[in-house]
């Protein structure tokens, strides 16, 4: 008779290697993160040819860059920068994310196959020095974008706002001819407990104009508002799970 | 209470080269009806850069043609921006006073300042200095229609000596409003002895709280103004019909379209952090996301795809007992309840754009004003239109119900 394997379902991790996992279950308490976030027009026809069917965009259309560093995680700490096209899921205002970068290859594994995000491993630092704070996001020695957010004025807390994120998560099917088993928006949607936040100028370049990570895509046509927030991050399941095809 | 209709002209995609002609004119035969009908009051909206929800920027022109085609339904602006890098406010006084020349004194002037980031980004305005601009504004206005030689020396805009033309027929000035749309603009307009003009869709148990905060501070209020304007609007959906069905068919594309095409503009407070408009927190917006996420998954099965409108076999369970949308007994049950909110003046969304047919708009306003309407005291003010010896009697219109909660107090 044949001996099977006795590794069942009841003894799966939360993820792979099974025998050796990479990170832990959600929730996920980030104490003290650091957050900056830019908000700014962008190009219409990036924001209708980057967005699935189910979302639509903003009028006037519009983005953000949002830089995080965690300095404490159940993986350590880590890095972390996303762009976001603001959309409309239905009439709810969303955010749906175009690129990430995740500095540690634990987080990445974590934000890439858990939360949805299009990470990829890389570089992210984030500083704050007098009143400025500057953020940089590579990969490969590549500088892809930098931030900077001048004339920090506080803000309270009540003025502050992360849009939830509608992340795509996408499966594909082993065999060629069939569907992708798993095709739908995550919404993910942090809670945050703000402790200082700041608004001020952001500007935003892109040194490098790299093919296979084009953040430059999403050009600057008007600066819309900047802040900077240190908070305590709560990073758990997804709220929501909806179409990625259907309104 | 009276009853008027409000206009943001909304020309929903996808648009034909006659698109933005057909809105404009099927608006106006339905003011000229509204006016025939003996509805109070004509509003309409100043929007900017708001693609589909409103194709109103120019509402004075708007308003003089409503004007020039009717004789005695009042004529608003709801509401006209007080902000400089918008317009002016020697020319907004200019524009408004010609408004009441042409109208024979039957101006309504809503003020207010805008709530969009696609308007005050796209005028370099700072949303940091809209409180204070309109404020500014508010002030100046009603001198410059009262002094032969007015001048201005402000923090947003100065004035040498002019006299600034024309002067209003109303005398001394037309009645002046603000719009709110949060409790705090229903403090500012309770402060300022301008009427309370309602123009968001906040719950009635919200609007009762504002109006009340509003006729408490209206009794002292220091007038920006030469009187009291005491009055409160609110804005609502209008379709009546002797059909309930088809009532909340159309009533429900009314509500679902106006929703859908507002919902994807870009409100301050979404994306700008500041005082001046307010957010909600974060936790705040998790909570209400969360408490909300059901009762929007059951709306969002019952909608067809595209936030789209809805079709007859679905509208069938559109009721909602705040809204001018029913059956004339429904509706008037439903008004009632704004009565005796102390609501004196309810201003109705009658179409979006020609998403409901222009004969079944027309129909539905006879009816309204032939069975809702009179079911309705209009309240003890002056006849209209404008009565030169009853205004030059009562120095315009007094503020009658604070002065009597003054007395009675």
């Amino acid at each position: 008779m044949p001996e099977y394997g006795r590794f069942g379902v009841d003894k799966l991790p939360f993820t792979t290697p099974f025998l050796a996992p990479l990170y832990p279950a959600p929730p996920w308490m980030l104490e003290d993160s650091e957050i900056l976030l830019m908000s700014y027009e962008i190009d219409k026809d990036l924001a209708e040819s980057s967005l699935p069917p189910a979302l639509s965009r903003s009028y006037p259309p519009y983005g953000h860059i949002m830089v995080s560093n965690y300095p404490s995680s159940p993986v350590g700490p880590f890095g972390q920068a996303t762009q976001l096209i603001v959309c409309r899921w239905r009439t709810t205002a969303r955010a749906y994310p175009l690129f990430t970068i995740v500095s540690t290859e634990a987080a990445c594994a974590a934000f890439r196959e858990f939360w949805a995000f299009p990470a990829k491993l890389g570089e992210v630092t984030l500083e704050r020095n007098g009143d400025s704070v500057s953020a940089s996001i590579g990969r490969n020695g590549e500088v892809l974008a930098s931030v900077r957010m001048t004339d920090l004025e506080e803000v309270t807390a009540g003025e502050m706002r992360y849009d939830p994120m509608m992340n795509p998560r996408v499966v594909r099917a082993a065999r060629e001819e069939d569907d992708p088993p798993v095709l739908e928006l995550d919404q993910i949607d942090p809670d945050y407990t703000y402790k200082q936040t700041w608004r001020g100028q952001g500007a935003v370049e892109f040194p490098a104009e790299s093919e296979a990570d084009p953040w430059h895509l999403m050009q600057n046509r008007n600066h819309i508002a900047t802040t900077f927030a240190v908070c305590d991050t709560q990073l758990g399941f997804a709220r929501y799970v909806v179409s990625f095809d259907e309104p | 209470m009276r009853f008027g209709i409000f206009y943001e002209l909304a020309v929903p995609k996808p648009w034909t080269p006659e698109s933005e002609l057909e809105v404009y004119q099927t608006s106006l035969e339905q003011v000229r009806l509204a006016d025939e009908l003996g509805f109070d009051s004509v509003w309409a909206v100043e929007h900017h850069f708001l693609e589909e929800y409103s194709h109103c920027s120019a509402s004075d022109v708007f308003l003089t043609a409503c004007a020039a085609q009717t004789k005695n339904i009042r004529i608003g602006f709801g509401i006209r921006l007080l902000l400089p890098p918008f317009n002016h406010p020697v020319r907004t006084a200019e524009t408004a006073a010609a408004i009441d020349l042409i109208s024979n004194g039957r101006l309504e002037f809503g003020t207010g300042r805008s709530q969009t980031w696609n308007e005050l980004g796209g005028f370099l305005c700072d949303p940091d200095d809209t409180k204070d601009m309109w404020a500014e504004a508010v002030e100046a206005i009603p001198k410059m229609w009262k002094e032969e030689y007015f001048s201005w020396d402000g923090k947003y805009f100065k004035v040498p000596p002019r006299n600034v033309l024309p002067k209003p027929l109303q005398k001394p000035h037309p009645p002046m409003w603000v719009a709110v749309s949060s409790p705090e603009t229903a403090i500012q307009a309770g402060e300022r002895g301008l009427g309370m003009l309602g123009v968001s869709g906040a719950a009635p148990e919200e609007q009762a709280k504002r109006i009340n905060t509003y006729r408490e501070l209206v009794r002292n209020c220091e007038p920006v103004g030469d009187f009291v304007n005491e009055r409160v609007g609110t804005l609502n959906w209008l379709h009546c019909s002797e059909d309930p069905d088809e009532a909340a068919m159309y009533g429900q594309q009314l509500v679902q379209g106006f929703n859908t095409l507002n919902a994807h503009f870009v409100a301050i407070r979404q994306v700008y952090p500041t005082r001046v408009y307010r957010a909600p927190g974060g936790g705040a917006r998790a909570r209400r996301d969360r408490r909300g996420a059901a009762s929007q998954r059951a709306e969002a099965a019952k909608r067809p795809a595209g936030g789209g409108l809805a079709s007859a076999s679905q509208a069938g369970t559109f009721r909602r007992d705040d809204l001018a949308i029913g059956t004339p007994d429904q509706i008037i049950k439903n008004m009632k309840r704004w009565e005796e909110m102390g609501v004196d003046l309810v201003t109705c969304l009658v179409s979006v754009g020609t998403l409901v047919p222009q004969e079944k708009i027309l129909k539905s306003l006879k009816l309204f004003a032939e069975e809702v309407i009179p079911a309705f005291d209009k309240g003890d003010e002056e006849p209209r239109p404008y009565d030169p010896r009853a205004a030059a009697a009562t120095n315009g219109r007094s503020g009658s119900k604070a002065e009597k909660a003054a007395a009675a107090s």
